[in-house]
């Protein structure tokens, strides 16, 4: 083999492997577009959310992602995966309930650690307690007051329970109350 | 034409007539040239050729040409030279540029989940979203939400039916229920 031919072969070689690796760069991009918050929707709103209470509360972006990564790192995949799922739910609730949900927060960050770990706990029951009213019982719900709503609603739950409709779960993702 | 005649015997005809056959070949040439036929054709074909060839006349050689010629030459061997050196310089710029693209690109593709099967990865200090995809780079941006996902899950859709007062409410209605636990 010439000289010019090792050189043309060799160019070949380098030219083929940046393409290749730009088509797979490529690629992977596009795969994750469609994981992806668009710029300017609700759920990229979120992001300044929680900068803006994270400067409220005096803690440094840094530091609260540093937290943040810490605490992923200790998740076992199953609760990983858990979080990956709930964000692409989120993704696609309308822009509405995005909005919606990301409002509800603010009424969390005001409570306790150890309220919240009792919220997430509740919720995952009362999704499924609130699955089995009819829309007239969930209308004379709405009518109650709060204590009397909590009462209907956890009779429900242990009518759940003992019929094996219902089985309550640990708080599992929330090792780490915060 | 020299169709009759075998290639070597042909170059031997030729040679004989330029003179350059040695003396015993030369004698057995003549020989054939005079007793056989094609021998006799081939080499009258021959000297027709020389007769015809001298008679032409050649044109007159330009006084420049000799330094004309060797000024093409100069100049051609300049610009191969101009050439040459600059594809030594470019060529194994081009292979490096393309080697080092390669390099920058498979460097630059994104790094796929460093934990998904448990393994934790080192945090580098002020990088704590290195290393994570897209989706696991807005979860951990936004931990505070998913890790309360539920709730506001719940808060949002239950249509006015849970809200915060009523979950604070649930508490009070468990803890007056011994035995039942939320």
């Amino acid at each position: 083999m010439t000289m010019n031919a090792t050189i043309r072969y060799f160019l070949s070689a380098c030219v083929l492997a940046a393409m290749t690796a730009a088509a797979a760069a490529q690629s992977d991009d596009e795969a994750r577009l469609s994981l992806r918050a668009p710029a300017g929707s609700v759920a990229r709103q979120l992001d300044l959310k929680m900068r803006l209470l994270r400067a409220n509360s005096g803690v440094t972006l840094a530091a609260a992602l540093n937290h943040n990564r810490h605490e992923w790192e200790s998740l076992s995949p199953d609760q990983r995966d858990r979080y990956r799922r709930e964000y692409v739910a989120f993704l696609r609730e309308s822009p509405e309930q995005q909005r919606e949900m990301i409002e509800k927060l603010d009424k969390l960050i005001a409570a306790s650690a150890e309220q919240r770990a009792d919220y997430r706990q509740r919720a995952r029951w009362l999704k499924v307690v609130l699955a089995s009213f009819t829309d007239a019982q969930r209308e004379q719900l709405k009518a109650m007051t709060p204590e009397q709503r909590a009462k209907a609603l956890v009779e429900r739950r242990d009518e759940l329970i003992r019929t094996g409709k219902l089985q309550l779960e640990d708080d599992a993702p929330a090792t780490q109350p915060q | 034409m020299n169709g009759m005649l075998e290639p070597s015997d042909f170059e031997d005809l030729v040679a004989w007539l330029d003179g350059e056959l040695p003396e015993a070949r030369a004698r057995e040439v003549e020989r054939l040239v005079r007793e056989n036929p094609a021998w006799a054709q081939a080499a009258r074909e021959q000297r027709r050729l020389d007769e015809l060839l001298t008679a032409c006349e050649a044109p007159p050689v330009p006084d420049d040409l000799p330094a004309r010629i060797v000024a093409r030459a100069r100049g051609v061997s300049a610009h191969r030279t101009i050439r040459l050196r600059w594809m030594r310089v470019a060529v194994p710029l081009a292979a490096a540029a393309a080697v080092a693209l390669a390099v920058m690109l498979w460097n630059d593709r994104p790094t796929p989940p460093p934990s998904r099967d448990g393994g934790q990865a080192p945090i580098a200090a002020g990088e704590p979203l290195r290393g994570l995809d897209e989706t696991d780079r807005f979860v951990v941006s936004n931990m505070e939400f998913f890790r309360n996902y539920e709730v506001c899950e719940v808060l949002a859709k239950s249509d006015g039916l849970v809200d915060v007062e009523t979950l604070e409410a649930i508490g009070r209605v468990d803890k007056a229920r011994p035995g039942q636990g939320s």
